[in-house]
């Protein structure tokens, strides 16, 4: 199987946040949800993917090609939602699709209009008078509408009411349908990423906690509750970030049947949400 | 073909989807040779993952229950009637293991049970 | 890098329009106040003028795009950085050689139709002039722009009007610390001076001994110039996070 995305030992320093040692891959024809609080470092990988920030190290490659030596051929088969889609606010939808269009030479001007037309747009209308929802709606329609072999979002959720984002899983399933499409993209809302990912990367503080695929998430990872007196050295070693309370603990656990051989029969244990796992990751690394 | 997943359910999606197409085979609502639908439109139908979907097909074709012909999709294998024969009885002993333990846990006696089960059993006639 | 052009255009049409308005309007206004008032053009003045409109008016899509973000839409695109680093310069360029073109035909407008006539028009709309104006101008862009390039916009121009300013600055600061130490060591600093007005009247004296040949020159020059600034912008546009 082929890997549209390939990252390896990525690295990016900032002055307040550093990126390290970055590396996961994304196999043709499924979907990837990239994972972890704001500030993370999720835009910043997209952003590296995308060559609009330079690396300090590691590679990507994108297609099985470096990213940076054929990028202008590796961006033509890039459908690309930026979280804050900054267009010209004194043009309508229309003109910016004009700008946009050519650069694409399979621009598909039927199904941007179809799509157009699906969102409930107007082209008429300047992008100032457009909502955060609908601005993102129009980004999602360009990124669709020149056949891109890669979709890559960055929080294409956040700002759009619930009932988009089911209309927009729906058109994802629908692109998904051929397989040679494949899905990268970040969000903080999990339950978008439930359904639809195939493979969950989580990261926090700049470095990748895991990127595996969902279903092996929730077979290994779970909520693990139960009396305080289970807590001990030994015991504490399988559990991820551990929340104790005067009446119990509740905590995570990525290895779901040692923890049912240590713990015995006195624990209750739950399905873990990637909310779950995001939260209880996140304060183990800030107790750490 | 009908599906449907309860994501309460402490099962994995994969053996759910897996479960309710082999009950369908085994209860003979899908034939052998009926197509099954495509890895990624059951994904889009039930709303799940790709991968998932293909988990489950492909534990059903390791069990023998559908077979995969490159390029044109999933089948439901040719079963011989003595293994669907097996294969329902498994689910019978199955469902009847179930009740033996929650009677056990209520206390009710081998008498009583098998009782129970002449009374069950005449009334489907 | 056609398509780049012509969004530029796209984008800024109407603050085109406005700019095709309003620069010959301002450069009306300069000439009849300063005619009327001070009782002829200053040439200084009005040079000074001139470059303001035709810079700023050149910046204008730079300016757009930086307001509403766009660096981050066009990188994304299928296009190399350099296309957009060529395109911005084609553009800019353009934009000073059309506003400068429109500065130059308000001129003429004044001397024919409105008959204000002025003896420092002689020098401003002769060939040598215009060149010097061009020129001066392309100049001016081509140092700016690498900034921009490098800093982003805001931050870019006022790196590129420092250091301008700091050029400008130094000239009577040097001759300031030239006459004062002059006075504590007496010695003779009145020669650098020389020197210095010596290769300047040698440089504007070139045009009449090369005659002809000044104004490929001054082209091969500017060329350069524009050439090295292009060079520069691409290798700093290539490296900045957007």
């Amino acid at each position: 199987m082929e890997n549209v995305i390939e990252i390896q030992n990525l690295r990016k320093n900032y002055d307040d946040f550093t990126l390290k040692d970055v590396s996961f891959s994304l196999p043709e024809g499924y979907v990837m949800g990239l994972i972890g609080p704001n500030g993370a470092g999720k835009t910043t990988i997209i952003k590296l993917i995308m060559n609009l920030i330079m690396k300090n190290g590691g590679g990507i490659k994108i297609f099985g090609k470096n990213h940076t030596e054929h990028e202008v051929e590796i961006k033509s088969r890039i459908g690309f939602v930026y979280d804050t889609p900054n267009y010209y606010e004194h043009l309508n939808l229309k003109q910016i699709k004009n700008i946009i269009a050519p650069f694409y030479s399979n621009w598909d001007e039927p199904v941007f209009v179809s799509l157009v037309d699906k969102f409930d747009l107007p082209l008429k209308k300047i992008i100032r008078k457009f909502s955060r929802g609908m601005v993102m709606k129009a980004a999602i329609a360009i990124a669709l509408s020149h056949h891109a072999d890669l979709i890559i979002m960055d929080e294409p959720t956040s700002g759009l009411d619930p009932v988009f984002r089911r209309e927009l899983l729906d058109l994802l399933y629908e692109l998904l349908q051929n397989e040679k499409k494949s899905i990268l993209f970040s969000t903080h809302i999990t339950s978008d990423l439930e359904r639809i990912a195939d493979y969950i990367t989580l990261i926090l503080d700049g470095k990748i906690i895991f990127s595996r695929s969902k279903d092996e998430i929730f077979e290994n990872y779970a909520i693990v509750k139960g009396g305080n007196e289970l807590l001990n050295e030994e015991t504490k070693k399988y559990l991820k970030g551990i929340r104790t309370g005067e009446f119990g603990f509740e905590s995570l656990t990525d290895n779901l049947s040692e923890v049912k051989k240590k713990f015995g029969p006195d624990i209750v244990i739950d399905r873990a949400s990637l909310e779950d796992i995001m939260y209880y990751s996140n304060l183990r690394n800030n107790h750490a | 073909m009908k599906i449907i997943i309860a994501n309460s359910s402490p099962d994995p999606i994969y053996e759910q989807v897996g479960k309710q197409i082999k009950s369908q085979i085994i209860s003979g609502d899908l034939d052998e040779g009926d197509a099954l639908p495509s890895i990624r439109t059951l994904a889009k139908e039930l709303q799940i993952s790709v991968i998932t979907t293909k988990r489950a097909y492909e534990e059903l074709e390791k069990e023998g229950f559908i077979d995969t012909v490159g390029g044109k999709g999933c089948f439901v294998a040719m079963q011989n009637k003595e293994f669907l024969k097996e294969k329902k009885m498994k689910t019978v002993e199955e469902k009847l293991s179930e009740a033996v333990k929650d009677a056990k846990k209520l206390g009710v006696n081998m008498k009583d049970l098998k009782e129970m089960l002449s009374i069950l059993y005449n009334e489907e006639e | 890098m056609l398509d780049l052009i012509k969004k530029d255009f796209i984008v800024c049409w109407i603050f085109l329009l406005g700019i095709a308005i309003l620069i010959p309007f301002i450069t009306t206004i300069a000439i009849v106040a300063m005619i009327e008032d001070f009782g002829g053009l200053i040439i200084g003045i009005f040079t000074f003028i001139t470059i303001a409109l035709c810079i700023a008016s050149s910046f204008i899509f730079i300016g757009v795009d930086t307001a509403s973000n766009a660096d981050m839409i066009y990188a994304s695109l299928p296009v190399k950085r350099s296309a957009i680093v060529y395109a911005r310069y084609f553009s800019s360029m353009l934009q000073v050689i059309v506003s400068f073109t429109l500065i130059i035909l308000t001129c003429l407008s004044s001397v024919y139709v409105f008959n204000k006539s002025d003896p420092a028009f002689e020098l401003l709309l002769s060939l040598r002039g215009i060149t010097s104006m061009i020129t001066f101008l392309l100049l001016i862009l081509s140092f700016i722009l690498p900034f921009v390039f490098k800093f982003a916009f805001g931050k870019g121009i006022t790196a590129a009007l420092i250091t301008q300013i700091c050029f400008v600055i130094s000239v009577p600061v040097f001759k300031f610390l030239m006459k004062a130490l002059n006075g504590i060591w007496e010695f003779d600093f009145a020669f650098f001076t020389k020197l210095l007005n010596d290769i300047l009247k040698w440089i504007i004296s070139l045009p009449r001994v090369l005659g002809i040949y000044a104004y490929l020159l001054i082209f091969i020059i500017v060329s350069m110039m524009i050439f090295i600034s292009i060079i520069l912008s691409v290798r700093f546009y290539n490296r900045r996070d957007l």
